[in-house]
């Protein structure tokens, strides 16, 4: 398969990415004024990233929006050609090897379909079977293992546009699964599924990792993916990467708040324990900010239910962007990388 | 994997002819509703010819009888409403950044839109042609068809596609640099019309006219194999499938050019 060895699956150096767009002022003066004076500005969405990924990990590369997650993916997958710096993958430059690297990786992009919207997802199994040049007897075998693991078999035959979301992205991601990659990119996969379909999902590609193996890098802005599929974390901001450490690291450090929502059947109290920031006690609506490290979850969740009537619960995680700024702040005395 | 025989390589855009033709059978009722408009061009098509030819003593218009000229605009008509519009799929894919999956897929992405379109293009053209055939059969009469006419027609209209083809995508991978390809596309349908032959044969046009739309590639997509279809004459034929071939050539080096350094610009942001 892979004659790269040992060496990283994925390498960059100094991977850069500007692009260019022109500018225009508001109005019909300014559309005019366009006509003869064009100007441009530089967005540089990669500053220049160094990454090594081996074979195997399960790299979440995340970030908020614009931070440069998908321009990235882009240039690994060979769609984008790079302003200056350089990437293997698999022993390939993805952007002069484009068609060579692709028999050897897939890609998912959560907000793109490669589903013939018409037709039952078998028709496009049949067609990807025919591009990746995939014998008869492989190509049914992959199929009938993604089919079972995915869960797809009761609609592999139903047109794509009678599927609900979460069934269609699992049509979606086997499809990109089904000839078999090396590594495969991932580019929020779960975006826009329920919290059923998500964790579905999740479930299904991380037996499907420990399966196969191969190596799987995953973009997302949900921290629930990245605990639950990831082994590593990047974390890239204003297309710079600002941690690289490991999931187990990350949560230790940065994932030990966790925020939870009750409703109770009577007024919300404001309740000050160690550990245990009240964010809002409002009407009947209570939400607290625990710190898991010095209060359990379970610990708080079981004096909470002693004490008070609870119609209703939720417990989720800091969105990603107060981690990625408690990152910041963490790293801001010294300046230094995890 | 790596790439195996040249014949299991060709097998992906077989596959993908066939893949869009099962799509177009899943919107076969708005094919069909398409059909009506076909049906009525081709009623007032008749009239007007039929009043134009009760005005001509001799009885032909530039060689053409009256039922050789409802056969040519059947055959006309039945190619232009079958041409794909691919040239507005590629620009939005490209605008929309779904040309990101169409990218990264081992095969050669402007063969890989050709058999979509080539797809496409033979099922409406057979469709459209059993329309308008039909009403044509009616209103004049059996068409003076052979064996070798048939199989010259329908080669050269094979080509026509061809042509089309190449000239739509030589036209949207211009999506790579301009923001919007409408201005082309349309300035190319009206030329099409105009300078193609879909109302009527080139040869009613006056001579310098007609000898220079005989060249461009407009003619070759409708003219040539229109009159191919209703007035077959072998030297024609072969002087047709020469141009034909010579447009096919140049617009795919053409559109292969534009596509390469296109590819080079793609500017796919965010997600």
């Amino acid at each position: 398969m892979n004659s790269a060895g040992s060496s990283p699956v994925i390498e960059t150096q100094k991977l850069r990415k500007v692009f260019r767009s022109r500018t225009k002022e508001a109005g019909v003066t300014g559309s005019i004024k366009s006509f003869f004076s064009r100007e441009t500005t530089e967005v540089e969405a990669v500053k220049g990233i160094d990454l090594v990924v081996e074979r195997g990990e399960v790299v979440a590369f995340i970030g908020p929006n614009g931070a440069g997650k998908s321009t990235t993916i882009k240039m690994l997958t060979g769609i984008l050609y790079p302003s200056s710096g350089t990437a293997r993958v698999l022993g390939h430059v993805p952007w002069l090897d484009r068609e060579k690297l692709s028999f050897k990786i897939g890609s998912v992009f959560g907000q793109k379909s490669q589903l013939w919207y018409h037709l039952p997802p078998l028709d496009t199994f049949n067609l990807l079977a025919r591009i990746y040049e995939m014998d008869p007897a492989e190509y049914r075998k992959n199929r009938d293992y993604l089919v079972s693991l995915f869960q797809i078999d009761e609609f592999l035959k139903t047109p794509v546009r009678k599927l609900s979301l979460g069934q269609r992205m699992r049509c979606e991601v086997a499809a990109s699964l089904l000839h078999g990659p090396e590594v495969v990119f991932l580019d929020e996969p779960t975006i826009g599924l329920d919290v059923l379909a998500r964790q579905n999902l999740r479930r299904v590609l991380k037996q499907w990792n420990r399966e196969v193996k191969a190596t799987v890098f995953l973009t997302s802005h949900d921290v629930g993916d990245i605990e639950q599929l990831a082994d590593r974390v990047i974390i890239i901001n204003h297309g710079e990467i600002v941690l690289d450490t490991t999931v187990k690291t990350l949560k230790h450090r940065y994932l030990h708040r966790k925020v939870i929502d009750l409703r109770l059947a009577q007024e919300a109290p404001e309740i000050a324990r160690p550990g245990i920031v009240t964010v809002k006690a409002k009407g009947q609506g209570l939400k607290l900010e625990v710190d898991a490290r010095i209060a359990g979850i379970d610990q708080v969740l079981s004096a909470v239910l002693k004490e008070y009537e609870v119609l209703d619960i939720t417990i989720s995680d800091p969105p990603l962007e107060e981690i990625i700024a408690e990152i910041y702040r963490a790293q801001q005395p010294d300046g230094v990388r995890s | 994997m790596t790439r195996k025989s040249p014949y299991v390589a060709a097998q992906k855009y077989v596959e993908m002819f066939r893949v869009t033709l099962a799509s177009q059978l899943a919107y076969v009722y708005d094919v069909l509703l398409r059909q009506i408009f076909l049906v009525i061009i081709m009623f007032v098509f008749a009239q007007l010819w039929r009043t134009t030819f009760r005005f001509q003593s001799a009885g032909t218009i530039e060689a053409f009888s009256f039922d050789q000229m409802l056969w040519y605009l059947a055959a006309s008509e039945s190619i232009v409403l079958a041409l794909p519009q691919i040239g507005r799929d590629i620009d939005e894919e490209v605008k929309s950044g779904a040309v990101a999956y169409s990218l990264n897929k081992p095969y050669s992405y402007p063969l890989f839109y050709y058999a979509k379109y080539l797809a496409d293009a033979v099922f409406r053209f057979a469709l459209n042609l059993f329309v308008a055939g039909m009403v044509t059969w009616v209103l004049a009469g059996i068409p003076r068809w052979t064996g070798t006419s048939a199989a010259a027609a329908v080669f050269s209209i094979l080509l026509a596609f061809t042509v089309d083809f190449w000239t739509q995508f030589s036209i949207a991978v211009l999506a790579f640099w301009v923001e919007d390809t409408w201005a082309f596309r349309f300035l190319y349908s009206r030329v099409l019309m105009v300078l193609g032959g879909v109302l009527l044969p080139l040869d009613i046009l006056p001579p310098l006219l007609r000898r220079v739309s005989s060249y461009l590639p407009v003619s070759q997509v409708i003219y040539g194999p229109a009159r191919t279809f209703s007035f077959f004459e072998t030297r024609g034929w072969l002087a047709l499938t020469g141009r034909q071939a010579l447009w096919i050539v140049a617009l795919m080096l053409v559109a292969h050019g534009l596509f390469r350094l296109g590819v080079k610009r793609v500017s796919v942001q965010g997600g």
